[in-house]
C-alpha cells in the first residue's frame, strides 16, 4: 500500500510535459500545407531575345508574356486560400562594378502575370495568364480560380486540424522591358528581383 | 502497477513520432516564400567609323582621260578606322560607282571607288574588299582599317570643280 502514491505523482509530471510538446507539434504540422516552389526559376536575360544589345541604339528590348524567355515560377499552394504575390524590382539595371552614374544605368520596367486556372502545363497556363497592369507590384488572388457561380468574397483563411487539404498549382510569369539603350558604357548590366509569395490575410 | 507503466511508454512513442513528422514538414514548405531572380543584359559598344585621312586626287592635266588612286599603294588613298567590339564580325556595303556633277552644272564625271582593308594599320598588306555584303572581323582591339582609292573618268567632261562624298555602311553580323 505504501508504494502506490509514488507512482501517481510520477504519472502527472509526465503528462504536464507531454501537453506542452503536443501544442507545438500541432502548429508545425499545419505548415505542411504551405507554399512550395516546384521549379528552379531561370534568370531574366535580355540577351536571349537580342544577342547584340548596342549602346547608343536607343532600342527598347521587350520580353513579353508570350516570349519563351520569360522567367517562370511554378508554385503549389493550398486550394481555397488567397495568396499575395509581391514583385520588387529596381527601375534600372546597373553596370556591374560601375558607380551607378547616368551612363551606367539602363531603364528597367518589370511586369508580371499569374495563372490560377489549375493548369498543369506551362503552355496552358500562359494562355490563361492574367497580366498585372504596369505600375503595380502586388497582386492578391485565389489559389484556385473561382467560378462565377461560386460564392464570391473572401476565401477561407483558416484551416482546421484533421481536414484534408487540397493543393493547386499556380504559375507566375516575370518579364518586362529594357531601354531605351542610350549612350551607356559597354559591359554587363544586372539587377535582382525579389518575388515574395504568401497567403493573404483578410483579418 | 503493470498497467500504469504501459500507458506511459505508449505516450512517449506517440510524441517521438509526431516530433519527427513536424521536422520533415517544416523543411519542405512555409507560409511565405521568396524567389530571387537575376536580370541581366550585356551591352556592346557601338560601332564607329572614323575618317583618318581624306582621299586626295593629284593635279589633273588636260590630256588626262582618267586618273587612278590605288587604295593599296597610293599615299593619296583615304583612310578609315572602324572601332567596335573586339573580334566581332561585321558586314560592309558601299556604293562603288557614282556620277558627280560639277558645281556649275556644266559637266560630270564618273567615279569608281576601290576599297581595301586589313585588321592592322598596314595599307600595303590590305586586300580589295567587295562593295556588297563583304564580311569582315574586327581585331582583338576592336579595330579594322580601310583605305579608299578611286578611278575617275574625265573623257566626258571639259573643266569644272567636283565635290564628292564616299559613304560606307557597317553592321554587326
Amino acid at each position: 500500500m505504501k508504494s502506490k502514491p509514488i507512482h501517481i505523482i510520477l504519472f502527472l509530471m509526465l503528462m504536464a510535459s507531454f501537453t506542452t510538446t503536443a501544442q507545438r507539434i500541432g502548429f508545425e504540422v499545419r505548415t505542411g500545407d504551405g507554399i512550395n516552389i516546384l521549379n528552379s526559376p531561370e534568370h531574366l536575360n535580355f540577351n536571349r531575345l537580342n544577342n547584340l544589345i548596342m549602346a547608343n541604339s536607343f532600342e527598347v528590348i521587350t520580353i513579353s508574356l508570350n516570349d519563351e524567355f520569360v522567367t517562370v515560377i511554378e508554385i503549389e499552394a493550398q486550394a481555397g486560400r488567397d495568396i499575395t504575390v509581391e514583385v520588387n524590382a529596381p527601375s534600372y539595371l546597373a553596370l556591374s562594378g560601375g558607380k551607378q552614374s547616368d551612363n551606367e544605368r539602363i531603364n528597367l520596367d518589370i511586369r508580371f502575370a499569374y495563372s490560377n486556372s489549375g493548369n498543369h502545363s506551362e503552355t496552358e497556363a500562359r494562355l490563361s495568364a492574367i497580366e498585372i497592369p504596369a505600375g503595380f507590384s502586388h497582386a492578391t488572388f485565389p489559389v484556385k480560380k473561382r467560378l462565377s457561380s461560386q460564392v464570391t468574397g473572401l476565401s477561407q483563411s483558416r484551416h482546421y486540424s484533421g481536414s484534408t487539404v487540397n493543393t493547386e498549382r499556380i504559375w507566375i510569369f516575370v518579364f518586362g522591358s529594357l531601354g531605351p539603350i542610350g549612350k551607356v558604357r559597354m559591359g554587363e548590366y544586372t539587377a535582382e528581383i525579389s518575388v515574395i509569395i504568401n497567403y493573404a490575410s483578410h483579418e | 502497477m503493470r498497467k500504469t507503466v504501459f500507458n506511459i511508454l505508449l505516450l512517449i512513442f506517440m510524441i517521438a513520432n509526431l516530433t519527427l513528422t513536424s521536422i520533415n514538414a517544416s523543411g519542405q514548405s512555409s507560409d511565405m516564400i521568396e524567389a530571387g531572380i537575376k536580370v541581366s543584359a550585356e551591352v556592346m559598344a557601338d560601332i564607329d567609323l572614323l575618317t583618318m585621312r581624306n582621299l586626295i586626287f593629284p593635279d589633273i592635266y588636260e590630256d588626262d582621260d582618267e586618273i587612278f588612286v590605288s587604295p593599296i599603294l597610293s599615299e593619296n588613298a583615304g583612310m578609315m578606322k572602324v572601332k567596335g567590339i573586339p573580334n566581332a564580325r561585321f558586314r560592309i556595303n558601299y556604293l562603288n560607282k557614282v556620277k558627280l556633277v560639277s558645281e556649275n552644272d556644266e559637266g560630270f564625271i564618273f567615279v569608281e571607288y576601290f576599297v581595301s582593308g586589313f585588321s592592322d594599320e598596314n595599307q600595303y598588306a590590305s586586300g580589295i574588299i567587295d562593295a556588297v555584303d563583304a564580311e569582315l572581323t574586327l581585331n582583338e582591339n576592336g579595330e579594322f582599317f580601310f583605305w579608299i582609292g578611286a578611278k575617275i573618268d574625265f573623257s566626258q567632261t571639259i573643266t569644272g570643280q567636283f565635290l564628292g562624298q564616299f559613304t560606307i555602311e557597317l553592321e554587326y553580323m
